[in-house]
């Protein structure tokens, strides 16, 4: 104990150990420490490091853990990939609109959802917690489903889905491309089954495979530390106003 | 009465004392063991704001004297006590 209580001791400001530092080796020679007094010593240097600290050094250590802090809490976040692919509907007329909304809506109904989950063991946690019901209406938002450039020749649009881990999006994300397409096929079929007029034929094929994705999209860890460097930096400037304010209370002078 | 500045100046009201003779003697009238960083916090803030003084020593063990400051802020806060003590005393009779 005495020893450690000797090292707290050196945890005071070099200003104040220069000018207190051997009475209070002294002191705590004298004393016998004990746990009790090596705690109190300890709290003794963090209270004096915190009046001692001029303006700058206590934004700047704001900054610094804000920086710091904010990095640790975007390492526990779980990150996100998006993989992406593009697909072709040929003619882009109206008629062609109207079925890829009814396509859409097969491939993104609860059924869909609900298979591809279990074929792939999406999200095995929620699984575990939710109900299947609410797990498919948090996958439905993370499927996005964006028209490029309609024009009257071809409709473009891009399936993208969000996962946490890069190859299995890219392995969902082409299994919604196989679901509209082999949907379309079907769709066809019935429709010449029923003898449904021919200007109700869609073309529709993936351009590429779906995209691998390297990089996450989240958590965006410099925007993560840009606010952690300002939350440390409003942070400081408060804690600066305090220990002003607190020691002009005492009648001390400012650090 | 266990502000640390108020247990420090009533000891060195006796006489010049070092930090353990302070230590032992505010245990003796008040009850109550300073830690070293309790004790020589409240020494800081009380020469910083020139209620005691340090004087010269041969040993690392430095004495302290109450100024005259430091008396009068002294006195000031007991007159405050014995105010807060006589009321309590009062009011406990009538309850």
């Amino acid at each position: 104990v005495k020893r450690l209580t000797h090292f707290l001791a050196r945890l005071y400001p070099a200003s104040w150990r220069k000018r207190y530092g051997d009475e209070f080796e002294a002191l705590v020679e004298d004393a016998k420490p004990t746990w009790r007094h090596a705690v109190d010593v300890f709290r003794g240097a963090i209270k004096m490091q915190a009046t001692t600290w001029t303006f700058s050094r206590i934004v700047l250590a704001s900054v610094i853990a804000g920086a710091l802090l904010s990095q640790a809490i975007s390492l526990l976040l779980p990150a996100h990939y998006v993989s992406q692919i593009l697909i072709q509907a040929k003619p882009g007329d109206e008629s062609s609109v109207r079925l890829l909304n009814d396509l859409e809506q097969s491939v993104l109904s609860p059924e869909s959802l609900a298979s591809i989950i279990q074929t792939h063991n999406l999200y095995p946690r929620d699984r575990a917690r939710k109900t299947l019901g609410e797990v498919v209406e948090n996958m439905r938002k993370s499927i996005r489903v964006n028209p490029i450039h309609p024009n009257k020749e071809v409709i473009a649009f891009v399936v993208g889905f969000d996962y946490a881990d890069g190859r299995v999006a890219q392995e969902v994300t082409n299994e919604i491309a196989d679901r509209f397409i082999v949907g379309n096929y079907r769709a066809a079929e019935n429709r010449a089954r029923e003898n449904r007029p021919r200007d109700s034929h869609l073309l529709l094929a993936a351009l590429d495979p779906a995209s691998l994705p390297v990089k996450p999209v989240a958590p965006n860890r410099i925007s993560i530390a840009v606010v952690g460097v300002f939350a440390g930096l409003l942070a400081g400037i408060a804690l600066s106003i305090v220990n002003r304010w607190r020691r002009a209370a005492a009648g001390l002078r400012a650090p | 009465m266990s502000d640390p500045s108020i247990l420090v100046l009533s000891s060195r009201a006796e006489g010049a004392k070092h930090g353990y003779a302070m230590m032992e003697d505010i245990e003796r009238f008040a009850g109550i063991r300073l830690g070293p960083g309790t004790l020589y916090g409240a020494i800081t803030r009380l020469e910083e704001r020139g209620f005691i003084r340090g004087l010269d020593s041969e040993d690392r063990r430095r004495p302290y004297t109450l100024t005259a400051a430091g008396r009068k802020h002294l006195e000031a806060e007991i007159a405050i006590l014995g105010e807060i003590a006589r009321t309590a005393t009062r009011r406990l009779k009538h309850a």
